[in-house]
């Protein structure tokens, strides 16, 4: 009788652990995934003030459309099953309308490859597009 | 000849018809232009449910119950077909439906009540162009206390002033533009400025931000604060964020603000985009911090 209490014990502790360490892993994701929309933010905002002349710091355009290109690789595969959380931003359509999320999704991507290949004001552009197609119905 | 202040302000009080320069997307049919500002086809189209332009049925649930938007075809059964234009020109100056229905103000007529004759006119015109299509209405779903419209009467008395946009003859042409929209067409404070219990705009909070807006949204504060608000844009950001969903940090518009942009305030000429600029940048600035607060990130190293 003690040894089956023990085990349903042990069993009990071991899915807890489980179901904590995912929460946390979870939280981590949200953090990252934020960390990775805030850095495309920033390389937009610095990219759009060379292209629009309000610095001259051109020589950085090249390496910051080609950081974009590669932050925007397969971007949805970081919202998987079960990552919903209420301090994301992401709406419950990622989910339930996925085939929707991932064509928007790889769209941006599109776009950020051909934004590092060629970067001028219409890549900019279509990209700053792609990303407000996707945010408009994905994102609170 | 340089133009007098009184003859300029004449030309803004004219409404949407007096569009100055086209902008990349402009359009040329008035209507349309007051349409696309005004915000109709992003209520009146059920776009979750692909449904027809303008047939109604979208749902907007608020913090007083749930509204489903009405079909605004011209057809006769379920839309507004067998309406008259001094009908449609009362519903959005009065917020008074042709059988004598008071609406809610889910319906933004109190702004809507600021717009010129010339633009309810122009609106008209334009609705009239739209394909009519049978889709009946669905009714709202809201707390019995709410159900009954006659008590619409004292909210309007204490919250409604109704009347078209007076120009403020001691501000520049371009900020009563501003004013115009903002507070007309546009409808900005209708969801940027916090309600109260009842449902009326809060005092010295407009354009301040809520985190109770339209379908659970947070919606920011847009006055010139600097710490919660939009001080830190400089006009030019604002036009640009308005015409394109661009924001200066690099960030673009999402949700309702996206489609606000795409079906409606990005066709605007560029000179409207900076009238609403500068009027924004104008109005009184409110710490109000509107927006989710992010999770403290645990730190390990102090």
């Amino acid at each position: 009788m003690n040894r089956i209490l023990s085990i349903l014990f042990l069993a009990i502790a071991g899915c807890a652990t489980l179901s904590a360490q995912a929460a946390v892993d979870n939280d981590d994701l949200v953090k990252y995934r934020r960390n990775l929309m805030d850095a495309n933010g920033g390389l937009m905002a610095a990219s759009s003030a060379i292209l629009q002349n309000k610095v001259s710091d051109k020589a950085r355009l090249a390496p910051f459309a080609q950081a974009l290109g590669n932050l925007n690789r397969n971007i949805a595969a970081q919202f998987p099953k079960g990552s919903a959380s209420p301090d994301s931003d992401a709406l419950p359509v990622v989910w339930s309308k996925r085939a929707d999320f991932e064509r928007l999704a790889s769209n941006a991507e599109a776009k950020a490859a051909t934004f590092a290949k060629a970067p001028s004001m219409k890549s900019y552009d279509d990209l700053s597009e792609a990303c407000k197609s996707c945010h408009k119905d994905f994102r609170k | 000849m340089v133009p007098t202040r009184a003859w300029m302000l004449a030309g803004c009080l004219s409404g949407l018809l007096a569009a100055g320069p086209a902008g990349a997307n402009a359009i040329t049919d008035k209507g349309e232009l007051v349409y696309r500002v005004a915000g109709c086809e992003n209520c009146h189209t059920d776009r979750e449910n692909n449904g027809v332009r303008l047939a109604g049925g979208r749902k907007l649930a608020t913090p007083l119950g749930t509204f489903y938007t009405p079909n605004i075809t011209p057809d006769p059964m379920s839309g507004i077909g067998r309406w008259t234009e001094a009908e449609f020109r009362r519903a959005l100056r009065e917020g008074v439906g042709p059988d004598g229905r008071e609406y809610y103000p889910s319906f933004p007529y109190t702004s809507y009540t600021r717009m010129s004759d010339a633009d309810i006119h122009a609106l008209w015109d334009y609705l009239r162009t739209v394909p009519a299509v049978y889709k009946a209405n669905k009714p709202h779903e809201l707390p019995w206390y709410l159900s009954f419209r006659p008590l619409l009467i004292v909210w309007k008395w204490l919250f409604f002033t109704p009347g078209a946009f007076r120009a403020e003859a001691n501000m520049s042409a371009q900020w009563n533009r501003g004013a115009y929209l903002v507070n007309g067409a546009a409808h900005c404070s209708e969801c940027h400025t916090p309600r109260n219990k009842l449902g009326g705009f809060k005092k010295g909070a407009f354009l301040a931000g809520t985190l109770e807006g339209p379908e659970g949204t947070i919606v920011p504060n847009i006055t010139p604060d600097k710490q919660y608000g939009i001080g830190t844009w400089c006009k030019a950001d604002i036009a640009q964020y308005l015409g394109t969903g661009n924001r200066p940090d690099g960030d673009c518009a999402g949700s309702l603000m996206a489609e606000l942009i795409d079906n409606g305030l990005k066709y605007l000429p560029q000179t409207d985009l900076q009238a609403i600029a500068e009027y924004v940048s104008n109005v009184p600035a409110s710490a109000n911090p509107a927006r989710k607060p992010r999770k403290k990130q645990k730190r390990d190293d102090f």
